[in-house]
């Protein structure tokens, strides 16, 4: 008898213990799932106590980024920098063996039907969960397996020393006036015309490829080269340079490097973030995807660090800047039918990079 | 203790027979040992190569058939003539330049009296630490038509109205490539000259001839295999490379295979085709089986360039007279062009915020912040452990195994010695890229019975693959002119055979050894390609902090790692020319 009252005491106590630390989870105002859902995924996501983030932003800005989820939930993050293409690769050869060892990894648009096909990227009510993902629905992709993590437009990088102001290209065809033959450099990814491509059409973007190609432009395959080449001088701009790492850390550093958003249309960049299917920590990474653009900390940690942004979100700093340009996300249908199709491949060939 | 000394101290009293039958079975084992050993680092990637060739998509998990298609795409390019014929003129140029400055410096530091030869020796390593981008951008910033400082400077002393050089030709590129590859053919043939008796040069000077005479006539000719087996090896280099052609070759169109297999590899805008590079890399491969079987056939009669034999071998230093001081200056200017430009390129870079050309305005923003704050980069102590570890690992394995293979090519009386050779030399053919993606594949399968995958041993063993090409081309060549009177002399005294190759063979041929143990060690450390495909936060390098850290734009960091290994090089090579001396005091005074 008394064994019993002292485990009903025991089990009231425990009860009770549990209660508190369920109602000591403050649920947050942009989770817009139920209570117990978010008490639930918090609980299980700090027992886990850690996630594996395979990503590319400068490690420099761990601190920034990531420090307001690992304090908010005790989650320690594992960040890796990989490129997005060194991550598809890994993550299929190691589904394809049955081992799986990052929870949330960087992709880009392409990858995702095949991550899918293959049951290796976990779809996610993302819209049930986020006040953010139900209000700019588009920034979840079409099987809700994947988000934007932040957008980048490609923009015109400029010498400021060497070109003045009055004189920087203000759109694509002023790019073409003979006088800048040879002074300009080109990135070999193209990927600027493919997703031109999707407002000018084919027709359009294959032309205006051949009188780029015809100002014999300087080809240089990495994002680093070309604004060292800028601001260096060796060339007086690059069309189509990614607004941010590395063009932000030059003109911070004081280098004579900007960049000017080229009219009609401004090519925007998609890098996406998904939750793996066999994470070993699920439920840690799904908590980190849902605050990355719930919480609003992450997005000012990425404005804080090498240009990171994101047009899509109303307010933010890059939607301001691009404020009156028309912009051209790469559409998610279109970033599969263009890689498929390797229209980065025909187009280095119009233009002679190939 | 001298070699003959060692041998017949070793000797036991065993019998003839037994030594002979101990000699036999030890060398037997070793050599299949040596031969897994090889067929394990090397059969992986070739097979992976090979296959995934046929199958294109089956490494990133699609179920495809045999197919031609990546041959189809690879060879039917429009520009695909043009893309070999570019690269065989690059190839042969840059070929050209780097093996015939190594053979020039390495016959002046190891067989004449010139000055400064220590300092040139370790001089000669610095283009190595240099990272690539860096040294190819530094050429930029000095021979552009443009921004060039050294056309500047040209254009102002002459009243030039255009800059005299450009960067930006196939001239150009292969000046630059040939730069950065001459420390490497240096060492393999200094290697070949310290293991090499010059009596016979001293033969010639007796019966007249000058220094240019018996240079040509017999130094020359006696160092034939070193010179042919740099020539392969670096052929393949210079064909296979791609940080040199990516920012001079690029920039102007010019097309190379490399070029070809970059875009299908490394594409941000759809998924990358490895089994085009693959296709591609079947070119490379096939040229190197061929050239090694040239060399097979030129070497047939090896015996012919024995230097090193059991009477009175005593390398010895020809006086250059008057010459010494040409000799110098030859000197200079190279190092002007190879080390020292590069160099204060890198240091500049690393006080400065970008690089920038060298200008007055441009001193105003340096500061050595970088280097006061080199310990706050993240993951900096890390990397420096791992790379010092992997250098370490990667430099001994490569060089006895390496040493090994030699030695069953060069002298094994065992059915196989050539097919040793062509295994330790074929991977060379084979791009970085694809190897680590065959190693991803191969230990990502393996991970439940070996647990590889994920740690440095991945890293390690794919440095590994890679280097053992240039370590048996080293010792090769080396192997070639050690006359095997000396391990007969073993052999009749009854010593057995792993003891004989221990203390006589490899004893005699210690100063290649180092020489290909340093280089192998600085390129553990400076080539990227391999661990940034396979690194993990715990295993990371220095080589690939460099990359991240570039990739990040923070260049002044990149540049002051860059200055560090280029620290860690001198003191590499300073403390291996010391355990060389005293190698060669050893030698000598036997």
């Amino acid at each position: 008898m008394r064994r019993l009252f002292l485990a009903n005491v025991l089990g009231v106590t425990l009860l009770l213990f549990s209660a508190a630390i369920a109602s000591a989870i403050d649920v947050p105002k942009w989770w817009i799932g139920s209570k117990g859902d978010y008490e639930k995924l918090v609980t299980a996501a700090k027992k886990e106590g850690k996630l594996v983030w395979w990503s590319h932003p400068d490690p420099e800005c761990r601190s920034l980024i990531l420090a307001p989820f690992e304090k908010r939930y005790g989650i320690q993050v594992e960040h890796t920098e990989y490129t997005t293409a060194q991550i598809v690769q890994r993550v299929l050869i190691e589904g394809a063996a049955g081992l799986y060892s990052v929870d949330v990894s960087n992709l880009s648009v392409h990858h995702i039907p095949r991550l899918e096909k293959r049951g290796l990227i976990k779809k996610l009510p993302y819209k049930q969960r986020v006040k953010t993902y139900r209000d700019i629905p588009e920034m979840i992709s079409p099987n809700s397996t994947a988000l934007i993590g932040y957008t980048s437009p490609r923009s015109l990088a400029y010498n400021t020393k060497k070109l003045p102001n009055d004189q920087v290209p203000r759109t694509y065809e002023e790019v073409l006036n003979p006088k800048f033959k040879g002074k300009i450099s080109v990135d070999t990814d193209l990927k600027e015309y493919i997703m031109l491509a999707q407002d000018w059409g084919m027709e359009k973007t294959k032309d205006y490829l051949r009188r780029l190609g015809a100002l014999k432009p300087k080809f240089h395959p990495n994002n680093t080269v070309i604004t060292q080449m800028v601001a260096a001088g060796e060339v007086l701009m690059a069309p189509g340079t990614i607004a941010r790492i590395p063009l932000y850390e030059f003109k911070r550093k004081g280098a004579p490097v900007d960049w000017r958003a080229l009219k009609p249309s401004v090519p925007l960049d998609l890098l996406l973030q998904g939750v793996m299917t066999h994470a070993p920590h699920p439920n840690a990474a799904e908590l980190f995807i849902y605050w990355m653009h719930g919480s609003g900390e992450w997005l000012a940690g990425m404005e804080k660090c090498g240009g990171y942004g994101h047009a899509m979100i109303p307010g933010s700093k890059l939607q301001k800047k691009l404020e009156g340009v028309k912009v051209v996300p790469f559409g998610w249908a279109w970033g599969v039918k263009s890689a498929k199709e390797g229209l980065g491949e025909q187009f280095r060939k119009i233009i002679g990079a190939e | 203790m001298t070699a003959a000394t060692d041998v017949q101290g070793l000797s036991t009293g065993n019998g003839l027979l037994a030594g002979y039958l101990e000699k036999i079975n030890v060398s037997r084992v070793v050599f299949v040992l040596v031969m897994a050993v090889l067929a394990y680092l090397m059969l992986g990637p070739l097979l992976f190569l090979l296959w995934d060739s046929f199958h294109p998509g089956w490494e990133i998990g699609d179920e495809t058939a045999f197919t031609l298609s990546s041959y189809i795409k690879a060879y039917t390019d429009k520009r695909f003539v043009e893309m070999l014929v570019n690269t065989t003129i690059f190839g042969l140029g840059a070929t050209a330049f780097s093996v015939g400055m190594g053979s020039i410096f390495a016959w002046l530091v190891e067989r004449t009296n010139m000055p400064f030869r220590n300092v040139t020796y370790a001089l000669l390593f610095a283009p190595i630490a240099i990272p690539g981008l860096v040294f190819a951008i530094s050429y930029i910033l000095l021979l552009s038509p443009d921004i060039g400082v050294l056309n500047k400077i040209l254009m102002v002393i002459f009243s030039l109205e255009e800059a005299p050089f450009t960067v930006y030709s196939m001239t150009g590129l292969i000046f630059v490539e040939g730069l950065r590859l001459t420390p490497g053919s240096f060492l393999m043939m200094a290697a070949v000259l310290k293991s090499m008796d010059p009596s016979l040069e001293e033969a010639g000077y007796t019966t007249g001839a000058g220094i240019l005479q018996t240079a040509r006539l017999i130094t020359a000719p006696l160092m034939l295999p070193g010179i042919l087996a740099a020539f392969i090896y670096y052929f393949i280099t210079v064909i296979e490379s791609f940080e040199i052609p990516a920012i001079i070759a690029l920039p102007m169109g010019l097309q190379l295979l490399t070029t070809k297999i970059f875009f299908a590899t490394h594409t941000t805008t759809q998924m990358p085709q490895y089994s085009v590079a693959a296709a591609i890399s079947v070119v490379f491969i096939l040229a190197s089986a061929g050239l090694v079987y040239l060399y097979t056939l030129s070497t047939k009669h090896s015996e012919r360039y024995t230097t090193i034999t059991g009477k009175g071998y005593r390398p010895r230093i020809i006086d250059l007279g008057k010459w010494r001081y040409a000799a110098v200056g030859f000197t200079v200017i190279f190092f002007s062009f190879s080390v020292i430009f590069p160099l204060l390129v890198l240091i500049w870079g690393s006080l400065l915020p970008y690089l920038q050309p060298p200008s007055l305005e441009a001193l105003e923003f340096a500061t050595f912040d970088s280097y006061l704050k080199v310990g706050n980069i993240p993951k900096f102590g890390l990397a420096m452990k791992n790379t010092l570890f992997v250098t370490f690992t990667v430099a001994t394995g490569t060089m006895l195994l390496s040493s090994l293979a030699a030695w069953f090519v060069v002298r094994g009386r065992i059915r196989g010695g050539r097919i040793m050779d062509l295994l330790a030399f074929l991977p060379h053919a084979i791009p970085s890229i694809v190897v680590a993606i065959g190693l991803i594949i191969f230990y990502v399968k393996m991970h439940r019975s070996l647990p590889i995958y994920g740690s440095i041993w991945i890293i390690i063993i794919g440095l590994l693959t890679k280097r053992i090409s240039y370590g048996s081309r080293i010792m090769i060549g080396a192997m070639f002119q050690l006359h095997k009177e000396l391990e007969e002399a073993s052999e009749v005294c009854g010593v057995g055979w792993l003891k004989t190759f221990f203390l006589v063979t490899l004893r005699l041929l210690i100063p290649a050894f180092v020489n290909g143990w340093l280089y192998s060690a600085l390129l553990s450390i400076a080539l990227f390609t391999i661990p940034v495909m396979l690194y993990t936060p715990k295993s990371i390098v220095f080589s690939v902090l460099i990359w991240n850290l570039w990739e990040n734009a923070k260049v002044q960091e990149a540049c002051v790692v860059g200055v560090l290994m280029v620290v860690i090089t001198f003191t590499l090579v300073f403390v291996g020319q010391y355990f060389a001396s005293r190698a060669r005091v050893q030698q000598t005074l036997t």
